[in-house]
């Protein structure tokens, strides 16, 4: 396959290093990012939006950037962890598209795989990523099961040399546009602790009885929706690991990203406080005492987040099995609180005209200049991957030691 | 360990220093090891008891820890090793000063600090070798004013220099002997004074502060004649320098105050029973509690990034983190201190309780050299100066 210079051994363990990376990777950056690509996402379709998304991600595979991260023995090239910060930095730093779409299929899947799944599934799942572009969704969430999500309810029964599965899945990104489906549900309903009774599945997502339904989020945008499944049948193969450890096996999809994701969005929300401070002098609101002390105070505690998500990669990169860091429920909370505080002052800044509705830019994140929408959309964060409610109990009891409240 | 980012932790290890709690030289000492002896010396010689006791005003338990502070090179901490200190970098400093904030110890150190910075940067070459060394010793004891805002004028009468104006602010002023003031001069310029009260027999009176582990000085001066080498000019890069070493030091104190009085109360809620059951498993102290742990720990990491910046070029750059990190870590002590009175109950309002001693450190420092607002406001000036910042980043 061709790789561009940027990901050559000589590059990769030359003693010049990261910088001489950064600046192979940053040329070939400003070349290769889809130059109008916020102009044409301006009031797009969720399929054009999709289109951008797989025409991108075909750009960085064909240089080997899109699964640089994953082994060798997989089509990657073990790109250490201080490369891939870099990565993140540079596509930050020119505001190349971030490849929402193909989140699980890159970091939950094959963290997934690589822990638990057998030869054959490695080989089918990773190569249809890398050389086809699957796109792959999460099925976790069920209506009744959100932050408990242990009591899912969602069945899958055993007959013959299949699974018979049904129940309802919600919260699922990109499922509309999903080939698979990474799915947790309950083959022991008799097990003594609810954890215990669940089990892990791939679930190709052509499979006769699956209902796919967009749902509308508060922005108007549909990126996430809800999947209806009438007697799925999923073949014993597509099992992963055993038979009611699905529990556990469901930690390691969790905790695919380790901090790369928040740190790319961190990397965005400074460069757009950047940009806010250095025209500054000028606008209005830096003359309103209350919104230019509001803004150095989140300018500065934009700073301590930053230095929160160095030193829990730094944790990772000095053990990347670390299970023990405190970090990941502070940096959560702390970052996704911080861009919503960001997000408020930015619309009090604008005042009212921030109120006329304008075309939406799907996957413009939290720095579409629509700064309503993007207040909105960091509710997005800060409800999913765990509530910052339910992260503030993981942070007081895990981290603090205060005792449990009831039996959860 | 490498960092997997730009640029190095700060993490010195110096030639200088000592474990144990005794004075070493020729040893090394990183910043942690520096950490647990003071803490050690700290936990030893000033007690639980005796902290209560200073509360009350009982002289004798910080006069000897003083010395003790001054016998382990505690005051010469930030003063080079030419003049009698240890020459330890700003790293340090923050490992003292959060140790001290910690203990809630009554030792005027950073104060002293601040009135040698000034000397080593700005006073004649005599001078520095008269009162550096002192200062380290402990034979001199600084004390400069805590406002912002200078509050003496000289003005020339017959070619003559002469003070005048008051101040009831001076910090840590009780016992001081060395006395650093600010004062405008007839060109609008402002300059530094360096009174030797032994010297110049000047008497200050001293006032109680709310918080019990500090004190004010009261001095005024109505046309007191100053000689040529008492009156000094600061540039304004000096005087930023004086400014960061404060702030870092009062969002160290706050950090490690801060992280105190909270670990105390999380004890408290793990034993305290009502409903039968431990208070802290309520999900409504809960999240208070989180959120408390969330703020401490952005504040640390807030000061470790304004730190780095401090020692790496262009070192004008740590005006404005250094200044928001004074700010945002002051104000966080004074949060969780608040909240870990209200936290505690009964318990915690009353005056046998420490949590008290907390709240009023955590308000003097939030008002130390500039508010929380003068400091967001001063960063907000030293961000939009591209002179003076570069580019945010």
């Amino acid at each position: 396959m061709s790789r561009l210079p940027i990901l050559c051994d000589e590059v990769l363990s030359g003693s010049a290093g990261r910088e001489a990376f950064r600046s192979r990777l940053r040329a070939w950056l400003s070349e290769n990012i889809p130059r109008d690509w916020v102009s044409t996402m301006s009031g797009a379709s969720p399929a054009r939006y999709a289109k951008m998304q797989r025409d991108w991600f075909n750009v960085l595979a064909q240089v080997g950037l899109g699964t640089a991260h994953w082994p060798k023995e997989w089509g990657g090239v073990e790109l250490p962890l201080g490369h891939q910060v870099v990565v993140y930095e540079e596509m930050a730093r020119l505001n190349a598209p971030t490849l929402s779409m193909y989140s699980v299929s890159l970091y939950h899947l094959p963290a997934t795989m690589f822990a638990h799944g057998s030869e054959a599934q490695r080989s089918k799942y990773l190569s249809g990523v890398k050389e086809r572009g699957d796109v792959w969704c999460q099925g976790f969430s069920e209506p009744n099961a959100g932050s408990d999500l242990a009591s899912l309810r969602t069945r899958a029964e055993r007959k013959g040399d299949r699974y018979v599965v049904n129940g309802q899945k919600i919260w699922s990104s990109f499922s509309m546009q999903a080939d698979y489906c990474l799915l947790l549900a309950r083959t022991n309903p008799e097990a003594p602790k609810k954890q215990a009774g669940i089990s892990f599945f791939v679930m190709d997502m052509r499979s006769p009885g699956i209902q796919r339904r967009p749902i509308r989020q508060a922005t108007g945008d549909e990126e996430f929706g809800a999947l209806f499944l009438d007697n799925v049948e999923i073949p014993l193969e597509n099992l992963i690991g055993a038979e009611n450890d699905g529990w556990r096996i469901a930690q390691s999809t969790l905790s695919a990203e380790r901090g790369l994701l928040i740190f790319d969005m961190a990397e965005r929300m400074a460069g757009a406080i950047a940009r806010d401070i250095s025209g500054a002098g000028a606008l209005a609101w830096w003359h309103d005492q209350e919104l230019r002390r509001e803004c150095m105070r989140i300018y500065g505690a934009m700073q301590g987040v930053r230095e929160l998500i160095r030193e829990m990669l730094e944790q990772i990169e000095a053990d990347p099995h670390t299970v023990n860091s405190q970090l990941p429920p502070i940096v959560k909370i702390s970052f996704s609180e911080l861009l919503q505080r960001y997000n408020g002052w930015r619309m009090a800044c604008a005042g009212l005209t921030s109120l006329l509705e304008q075309p939406r830019i799907l996957g413009g994140g939290f720095h579409t200049g629509d700064v309503t929408m993007d207040f909105l959309e960091t509710f997005a964060l800060t409800i999913s991957g765990g509530t910052n409610e339910v992260l503030r109990n993981v942070i007081a009891e895990r981290t603090l030691g205060l005792p449990r409240e009831a039996p959860r | 360990m490498r960092s997997i980012l730009e640029s190095p932790r700060a993490r010195g290890v110096l030639s200088v220093g000592y474990t144990n709690g005794a004075r070493v030289s020729e040893s090394s000492i990183s910043v942690d090891e520096l950490r647990s002896s003071v803490r050690d010396v700290l936990r030893r010689q000033f007690t639980r008891e005796q902290r209560r006791l200073l509360a009350d005003g009982s002289p004798p338990v910080r006069e000897s820890l003083v010395s003790t502070a001054v016998e382990l090179g505690w005051f010469g901490l930030s003063i080079p090793e030419h003049y009698g200190g240890l020459g330890l970098d700003l790293a340090h400093c923050v490992g003292l000063y959060e140790e001290i904030g910690a203990a809630l110890a009554p030792l005027p150190i950073m104060t002293c600090a601040l009135v040698a910075q000034v000397i080593l940067r700005c006073a004649s070459a005599g001078q520095k070798e008269r009162y550096l060394a002192a200062l380290a010793a402990g034979e001199h004891v600084g004390t400069l004013d805590g406002g912002a805002i200078p509050n003496f004028r000289i003005v020339n009468r017959r070619g003559e220099r002469r003070l005048f104006g008051q101040t009831k602010t001076l910090l840590d002023g009780e016992g001081a002997t060395l006395f650093l003031l600010r004062a405008t001069c007839e060109d609008e310029q402002e300059r530094w004074v360096l009174l030797d009260a032994r010297e110049r027999r000047l008497s200050g009176k001293s006032a109680a502060s709310i918080d019990k582990t500090r004190s004010f000085g009261i001095f005024a001066a109505d046309g007191l004649i100053l000689g040529d080498d008492e009156v000094f000019s600061m540039p304004l890069t000096e005087e930023d320098a004086l400014t960061s070493h404060a702030c870092i030091a009062l969002a160290s104190d706050s950090i490690g105050g801060a992280s105190a009085v909270f670990e105390e109360t999380l004890e408290y809620l793990k034993t305290r029973r009502q409903f039968d059951r431990p208070v802290g498993s309520f999900q409504a102290l809960k999240h208070r509690c989180a959120d408390h742990r969330i703020q401490i720990d952005l504040s640390r990491a807030l000061l470790t990034r304004a730190i780095r910046h401090a020692q790496e070029p262009p070192v004008l750059a740590l005006a404005p983190m250094v200044s928001l990190a004074k700010a945002i870590c002051c104000d966080a002590y004074g949060r969780v201190a608040a909240d870990c009175m209200q936290l505690h109950g009964g318990v915690g309002f009353t005056w046998e309780h420490p949590c008290h001693l907390y709240l009023r450190r955590a308000k003097l420092n939030q008002h130390l050299f500039g508010s929380s607002i003068d400091c967001l406001d001063r960063g907000a000036r030293a961000l939009t100066l591209p002179v003076a910042s570069g580019s945010p980043s």
